[in-house]
């Protein structure tokens, strides 16, 4: 593999802008990863090569004259195939939309164009996004650029191993129940999910609006943070956005971690956990013990309630968005996308508003009691070795919803507290796949997150291993 | 006349227009009570006046 490829996104926007590297050689051999990558991962659902040229020589003249979009100015991406570019057909993973013109580009393309990103492609990604695993019964499986054979965790699932295979500098993914996380851990790779309403959803498919968020994945914190100063923030698209200002996230890593407390919680986080797993993930909180922070076991509330309660608002909504596909062409669906949304055509109105109302409460019980001792939390992301795509293919059928539950059981108690969380690789397992833990915060409080996770990836090198 | 959890599935979702394969529908009767418990129990005792929009106050709120 070149140099060039193992760069962070942030490194080679500093070389590109230094001009030591232009931004058309950077697309040649992306472009050239890509392919190989795609060959062996089924990662892209599409590579626009003439179009990423042309917009890298184009910037390479801006470049030249003086002109610098932005801080990603020249930077290779390709994002997850559900955020709509104008007149352009996303599959969003799944046979309906796939020939379907977007009538808007998406506020996180827009805001990544505004910055200077070149987009050369688009990523496979779960159908609707609704799935954990990576399978994809449409495009085909994504498969883990660790090991071809093995789960590359999903929604985001393009994203999360076109990174590990060094074939992106960095991906948006969404995530409504673990679908950045889940990527991040399976793959290796830096994933953030965000505060609910920190990021416009703008142009992004929508599965579930309470629950929906949109996030970078990428090789590093750094990367997570720079992208974030990009996306973040007020968008008039999107209503529910924050209005909260902006920090300036890169400036924000460079503070000390000395002092912070990071929670470890003693319950429902390490139930039944592997025990490989387990060890990996205790032993990234010597690396935090070293640099001063201090380590702090929390009780944690019985959270499986709120895990249950996102699971129904997921399914009701996404039941109420697919209405129509699903009563008009329920065999354009996988079977395990199809019984997902009939299970949430089933679910009651009162259910549902009742699942929305203990929303808040939960919030505020998690907040008086976990984060009123801590800074951050730090958790497994899964708590179970990474199986293979054959072991886990359990289609619409009787396990599906014990393997799904499975999967998601750390990732969704999270979604439903609205709170932001980063998935940082922190070593590998004993048949050589990546695991990640994850930190997750009080709202909007990202910088500490990314500031906590550059730390760590300045004290080790997991994040930079590269696939044999 | 007591209608099985199954058969209520069922005839609900052919009244929104999607017909629930049969071999599915003791598993969706399954999983939604199974839901429906665990939700009553963290439910039961919320304020009467608590509404999903509490929710954004408390996001906003909670920052430091």
């Amino acid at each position: 593999m070149s140099e060039l490829l193992a760069l962070s996104a942030t490194e080679l926007a500093s070389r590109i802008r230094a001009r030591r590297v232009s931004a058309s050689e950077a697309m040649q051999e992306t472009l050239a990863a890509a392919k190989r990558a795609h060959a062996r991962l089924n990662c892209f659902v599409r590579i626009d090569e003439a179009s990423a040229l042309a917009a890298a020589r184009l910037a390479d003249l801006e470049i030249e004259r003086g002109h610098l979009r932005g801080p990603l100015a020249g930077v290779p991406m390709a994002h997850k195939d559900m955020y709509y570019r104008e007149g352009v057909a996303s599959s969003c993973g799944s046979r309906i939309t796939r020939e379907r013109p977007a009538p808007a580009t998406a506020t996180a393309l827009r805001r990544l164009d505004a910055a200077g990103a070149l987009q050369f492609g688009v990523l496979n990604m779960t159908e609707f996004a609704y799935g954990p695993t990576g399978h994809n019964y449409h495009l085909g499986h994504c498969r883990n650029a660790w090991h071809p054979d093995y789960l590359t965790g999903g929604s985001s699932s393009g994203s999360g191993t076109s990174l590990a295979a060094r074939a992106n500098f960095a991906a948006l993914g969404s995530d409504t129940g673990g679908s950045v996380r889940l990527p991040a851990h399976f793959c290796g790779v830096t994933g953030l999910k965000t505060t609910t309403t920190r990021v416009s959803r703008a142009g992004a498919m929508p599965l579930s609006f309470s629950l929906d968020t949109v996030g970078p994945l990428a090789r590093t914190a750094e990367d997570c943070a720079l992208l974030l100063g990009v996306l973040a923030g007020q968008d008039p698209a999107d209503a529910t956005t924050s209005a909260r200002p902006v920090p300036d996230y890169v400036a924000a890593l460079a503070r000390p971690v000395k002092g912070l407390r990071i929670g470890v919680p003693k319950g429902y986080f390490y139930d039944g956990i592997d025990a490989s797993i387990e060890r990996l993930v205790r032993s990234s909180l010597d690396v935090f013990r070293a640099q001063g922070c201090e380590i702090v076991d929390v009780d944690v509330p019985d959270i499986e309630p709120w895990n249950q309660a996102a699971t129904a608002v997921i399914a009701a909504e996404a039941a109420a968005l697919h209405a129509d596909w699903l009563r008009e062409r329920p065999q354009d669906y996988s079977d395990q996308v199809r019984a997902r949304l009939e299970l949430g055509a089933a679910v009651g109105a009162t259910q549902y508003i009742n699942a929305l109302r203990l929303r808040s409460h939960a919030l505020e019980t998690w907040l008086a009691g976990v984060m009123s001792q801590v800074d951050v939390v730090h958790a497994p992301c899964v708590a179970f070795a990474t199986p293979t795509i054959a072991e886990t293919d359990v289609g619409g059928g009787p396990k599906m919803g014990q393997v799904l539950a499975q999967v998601t059981r750390l990732m969704r108690p999270v979604n439903f507290l609205g709170l932001p969380s980063l998935a940082v690789p922190c070593g590998f397992q004993p048949h050589g796949l990546p695991c990640a833990f994850q930190l997750i915060g009080r709202p909007f409080d990202e910088a500490l997150l990314l500031r906590l996770g550059h730390a760590y990836q300045g004290a080790t090198d997991w994040h930079a291993r590269l696939p044999g | 006349m007591a209608v099985k959890p199954q058969d209520f599935h069922t005839q609900l979702l052919a009244q929104q227009g999607v017909a629930l394969p049969p071999e599915r529908a003791d598993a969706l009767a399954t999983t939604l009570a199974a839901q429906l418990q665990t939700e009553r129990a963290a439910t039961h005792a919320l304020a009467f006046e608590r509404e999903p929009s509490a929710f954004i106050r408390v996001l906003e709120g909670g920052a430091r």
